[in-house]
């Protein structure tokens, strides 16, 4: 069992089964992340990125093959324990946001709250403080009210409120105007910089893959 | 955990939604309660109005045409019977009091009974809220009901059913006035939430007099009530006695059920009577039980489905840290609020229906229901609530069984 920080995923093997048969979508030998860098998951449309990150966020266990990190293997894990392991190590920002559009931008912040053992109140200001941070002076709006890139800045929030040791970023910067891309782009970097995350994107924004310390492309479930 | 932000969000998104379902839950127990309270009311109410009418003797024939007439005066033209009777009765040991009770004229929509003093104060228990009881022939005591002032003048017509204001007449009225038959108010009774309420007590000699039958009596303006003059005295279509004690009601009941009479307990009229509404009350019930039912799986149907149409959301809610359980809790307690707002709304809806009911029969038919929720119905309110609570699980278990994953890429 490799015990250096980071990600390291070895053997894995995700299939579907449709039609009276098992077809495979991702089959990843090796694949190594050291702590507090950064990796962009490139690839066609269906080419496995969204299902490998899913796999990385311990969201799906894959048939075969191990998730560890920093030495734990997460795939051996009940979907209790990984759920509790995404509470402790894990951020994520998702395609499309995935914001609560009845909440305002601080409540969609604070949600995970209720749920993660932090305290709302004692969360309130330094999630205001991030917000601010992001360009989002106005915390109290409701999500629906907000243009694509603030809601893109308050789910990037949401993400990282409680530091994360490992950031997801799935098509962040899908259905955003190039400056705002680049903004947010900038802004996640920055982020997992300033906080020594690892930080692991799926995109196909050739802008943001080239901010990443590395890049890996996936063609039909397999490291290109 | 705390669920209720990501819940407010969910019931805001689906307000409109949430306000229907809740709206169906309180129609649905609405009808219930409002039965159920209606029919208990009425059940009091109709009781209340027979108190004072222990034992009636009437000519053979519907006995509960008969109890309607002389407990709720739901007036009919009855067959009469023989006024001598009640000289036989007021001298019979086993009586402690007995009153005629004659019908057929109105003043205004109030019905104007004849009968003696001793019925008017029901046996001694009341007195007038206002001034007294009749002394002269000329003389009339009214419900409390009765929109008239202590001192009026009102002369009856016969069997025409108008209302309105005194002075307000039809010509049906005139033409079937008793000209030269005039009552002056004396006293006003209190509320007894009975049909009684609306009626206007007179001496029973002047309703003989006024229809042509003499006044009972030997001598004109002598004093009212028994004993009558056995030659003199008319026939009349109801008579209320007042036995000594239980055994003497059966004595007297068993004694006039024969020779051209017919005597009852106005209460076992009545429970033959709820009997009745009683077995259609269950039936209702079970309407009402299945009712509800229906309701609660239609809306176990619409909760399944806009819980699938937020799959995505709570597929987020997993994906940020969150454990099964919470998701199931904001499910469940989405949903159960819903069926416990409905429970609540359709109480209130219950009673409120249940009161206008109450008024509206009390218009019409002068018995004074009031209408309470009861133990049993709140109960079955309370099983609505538990069995919805319990169904409550079936979309929080369904949310929790789509892989995360997948819920995640549907858009």
């Amino acid at each position: 069992m490799p015990s250096d920080p980071g990600l390291r995923l070895a053997n894995i093997t995700v299939t579907v089964r449709g039609h009276g048969e098992t077809l495979p979508i991702l089959a990843i030998p090796a694949l190594a992340i050291d702590a507090g860098t950064s990796i962009g998951l490139a690839g066609p449309s269906g080419s496995g990125k969204t299902t490998l990150l899913h796999v990385i966020a311990g969201l799906l266990r894959p048939d075969h093959g191990t998730v560890v990190w920093d030495g734990s293997e997460v795939s051996r894990l009940s979907e209790a324990a990984r759920a509790s392991w995404r509470r402790r190590v894990v951020g994520m920002v998702f395609q499309d946001f995935l914001l609560v559009p009845e909440l305002s931008a601080l409540d969609n912040v604070l949600l995970p709250c209720g749920f993660s053992g932090f305290s709302n109140r004692a969360q309130r200001a330094p999630a205001i403080a991030l917000l601010a941070e992001l360009g989002i002076t106005a915390p109290r709006r409701r999500a629906a009210a907000m243009s694509r890139g603030e809601q893109q800045r308050a789910a990037i929030a949401r993400a990282l409120l409680f530091r994360p040791k490992l950031i997801l970023a799935d098509e962040p910067t899908a259905s955003l105007d190039a400056m705002t891309a680049t903004a947010m782009t900038d802004l996640l970097v920055a982020q997992a910089t300033a906080t020594g995350a690892t930080l692991v994107v799926v995109s196909h924004d050739t802008r943001l893959l080239s901010r990443m310390d590395r890049v890996v492309h996936l063609d039909r479930g397999r490291l290109a | 955990m705390n669920p209720w932000p990501m819940l407010i969000a969910d019931l805001r998104a689906m307000r409109w939604t949430a306000l229907l379902v809740m709206l169906l839950i309180a129609v649905a127990v609405a009808i219930g309660v409002s039965i159920g309270a209606q029919e208990r009311a009425l059940r009091q109410a109709s009781a209340r109005a027979a108190d004072d009418l222990p034992l009636l003797i009437g000519a053979p024939g519907s006995q509960t045409q008969l109890v309607m007439t002389a407990a709720y005066l739901q007036i009919e033209a009855i067959p009469l019977i023989d006024g001598g009777l009640l000289n036989t009765l007021a001298a019979d040991p086993r009586v402690a009091g007995v009153a005629p009770i004659a019908f057929g004229d109105i003043v205004r929509g109030w019905p104007v009974i004849g009968t003696t003093a001793p019925l008017v104060t029901a046996w001694g228990r009341l007195s007038p809220s206002e001034g007294r009881v009749f002394r002269a022939e000329s003389e009339a005591v009214i419900g409390a009901d009765v929109a008239l002032p202590i001192g009026a003048e009102i002369t009856p017509s016969h069997g025409v059913k108008a209302h309105g204001p005194v002075g307000t007449e039809t010509k049906d009225e005139h033409a079937r006035k008793h000209e030269g038959t005039v009552y002056t108010v004396v006293g006003r009774l209190p509320r007894r939430g009975t049909p009684w309420d609306r009626a206007i007590l007179v001496p029973i000699e002047t309703v003989w007099e006024t229809h042509g039958l003499g006044n009972g009596h030997q001598i004109e303006d002598g004093p009212l009530g028994p004993p009558f003059d056995a030659k003199a005295v008319p026939g009349v279509p109801a008579i209320v006695v007042k036995p000594r004690g239980v055994a003497d009601a059966y004595m007297l009941r068993s004694a006039f059920r024969q020779g051209g009479t017919m005597a009852l307990f106005p209460a076992e009229v009545l429970v033959s009577i709820y009997r009745s509404i009683g077995d259609l009350r269950d039936v209702l019930l079970v309407v009402t039980a299945l009712n509800n039912l229906v309701v609660l799986l239609a809306v176990l149907l619409v909760a399944v489905t806009l819980v699938g149409l937020r799959r995505r959301g709570y597929a987020m809610l997993r994906a940020l840290r969150a454990p099964r359980s919470y998701v199931f809790l904001v499910i469940w307690l989405g949903v159960a609020i819903l069926i416990a707002g409905g429970c609540v709304g359709g109480l209130a809806l219950g009673w409120i229906a249940a009161t206008l009911a109450a008024e509206w029969i009390a218009q019409v038919t002068g018995l004074h229901a009031v209408a309470t929720p009861g133990w049993s119905k709140l109960r079955l309110v309370l099983i609505l609530l538990l069995v919805g609570s319990a169904l409550a699980v079936v979309p929080a278990w369904l949310a929790g069984r789509t892989p995360v994953s997948t819920a995640l890429r549907e858009s």
